[in-house]
């Protein structure tokens, strides 16, 4: 099922099309509540916070859009929402807490949602080679050892996975993208600092 | 990470990802990044949504595709104890819009309140009617109704108060998908002899008839005898 179907049935809330889109997009969701809490309780109730208000207003939403960059402005607000109830801020002017008050920024989030998309539909084996050589900082030996493999195998799984990520992150790269603003449907600005101009 | 690879046949050329990697140096080692949601969270939302829908406005959602049941930490009740409840529910609430209606003789219109039904049970309506030259014109004031699904609209009837061979008209129809708002309703048909106000949901394509999944319901005048 690709994403316009997926967007097109989600009003219905039939419980394998919710399924469908938690699968493709529910753990960029908690990636992004993560990014903004540092919580992962906090993050498990705004992702679900996330689905629900989206299947709420999933009538108003036109499939021919893209549904990740949706879900993702949703998830910000609910995040940022959530932190601002943790924080206890006083909320005086809403457009420059995104700027001043809130890390990381909107940028910031945008690719951590793009690069967990992207880290999602790798394969398994080389989701996990990726993890262990760029998050556990493991050398090609290590994780040979840890994952009872070849280093070759490690070598050419790295390979191979690099070479997905490079396509499905391309236009991420700053050359190559509009503004995270532009993409999630202006979401307010982009919190990189920018805002004396 | 961009040591010789040995053992491969594809060209050794890791240049686009080192280049990426260095336009997002942080985001392979952003521990949120490789945060994983607590396994349970699926069926949470999943149970979360069905019960939505089958408590604030099961009629919309039923007609698609029924929901399974859950399996997440959170059961939905089973169904016929809801629907159970929900036949007590809508005897209760429709004796109860029979004394929600009021007649306002101040010159500003006639003012009249609905309720929702089991169907949807968190909406409820104000409104007033003024007779103009033109018809009677309705004016409601909608608030926690869900936006029509896709495939759905709402449409308001004005009806005779005789239940078991009612005289229905419709007066409009609209879809809610903006959130609550005002909806402006015409009719040609007297409030003396039609005093029922009612608001279903209807599939589109369905045919003009009403289809009896009434969502609102009010009087028009000062005691409803549906």
């Amino acid at each position: 099922m690709d994403d316009r179907e997926l967007a097109r049935r989600f009003p219905s809330g039939d419980e394998q099309v919710v399924r469908a889109v938690y699968e493709r997009y529910g753990r960029a969701v908690h990636t992004i509540a993560v990014s903004v809490l540092h919580d992962q309780s906090a993050a498990a109730d705004v992702v679900q916070a996330t689905f629900l208000n989206a299947w709420r207003a999933a009538s108003r939403f036109t499939p021919d859009r893209d549904l990740g960059p949706w879900l993702y402005s949703i998830a910000r607000r609910q995040a940022i929402d959530a932190y601002r109830k943790t924080r206890r801020i006083e909320v005086t002017d809403t457009e420059s807490m995104d700027i001043v008050e809130l890390p990381p920024s909107l940028e910031r989030t945008w690719e951590a949602w793009e690069v967990r998309v992207a880290l999602d539909k790798l394969p398994a084996d080389e989701r996990e080679i990726v993890r262990l050589g760029w998050f556990d900082g493991l050398s090609h030996p290590e994780v040979a050892e840890r994952l009872g493999i070849p280093v070759g195998t490690v070598k050419s799984r790295m390979h191979r996975a690099h070479r997905r990520l490079a396509t499905l992150l391309a236009h991420v790269a700053p050359e190559n993208r509009s503004s995270a603003s532009d993409v999630v449907g202006g979401d307010g600005q982009s919190g990189t600092g920018d805002e004396s101009e | 990470m961009s040591d010789k690879h040995e053992d491969i046949d594809e060209p050794v050329d890791d240049a686009a990802f080192d280049a990426l990697v260095a336009q997002l140096p942080d985001a392979l080692r952003d521990p949120a990044v490789w945060a994983e949601p607590p396994p349970w969270l699926a069926d949470s939302i999943v149970a979360a949504i069905a019960d939505e829908r089958a408590e604030a406005a099961p009629a919309v959602a039923a007609p698609a595709i029924p929901a399974a049941p859950a399996k997440g930490r959170r059961q939905r009740r089973p169904r016929q104890t809801w629907w159970l409840a929900a036949a007590a529910a809508v005897i209760a609430i429709v004796a109860a819009v029979g004394i929600i209606a009021t007649r306002n003789s101040g010159g500003g219109g006639e003012e009249f309140a609905m309720a929702g039904t089991d169907l949807a049970s968190g909406a409820s309506a104000t409104g007033h009617f003024d007779d103009t030259d033109s018809g009677l014109e309705i004016v409601l004031d909608i608030s926690g109704l869900p936006p029509a699904p896709d495939g759905f609209f709402y449409e308001a009837w004005m009806r005779t108060a005789n239940d078991d061979a009612p005289d229905l008209t419709a007066v409009g129809t609209f879809h809610m998908r903006g959130g609550d708002s005002t909806v402006t309703l015409w009719s040609a048909v007297d409030v003396d002899t039609h005093p029922i106000i009612t608001v279903t949901l209807q599939e589109e394509g369905a045919g003009p008839e009403s289809s009896g999944q009434v969502v609102l319901r009010g009087s028009l005048v000062g005691e409803s005898s549906g």
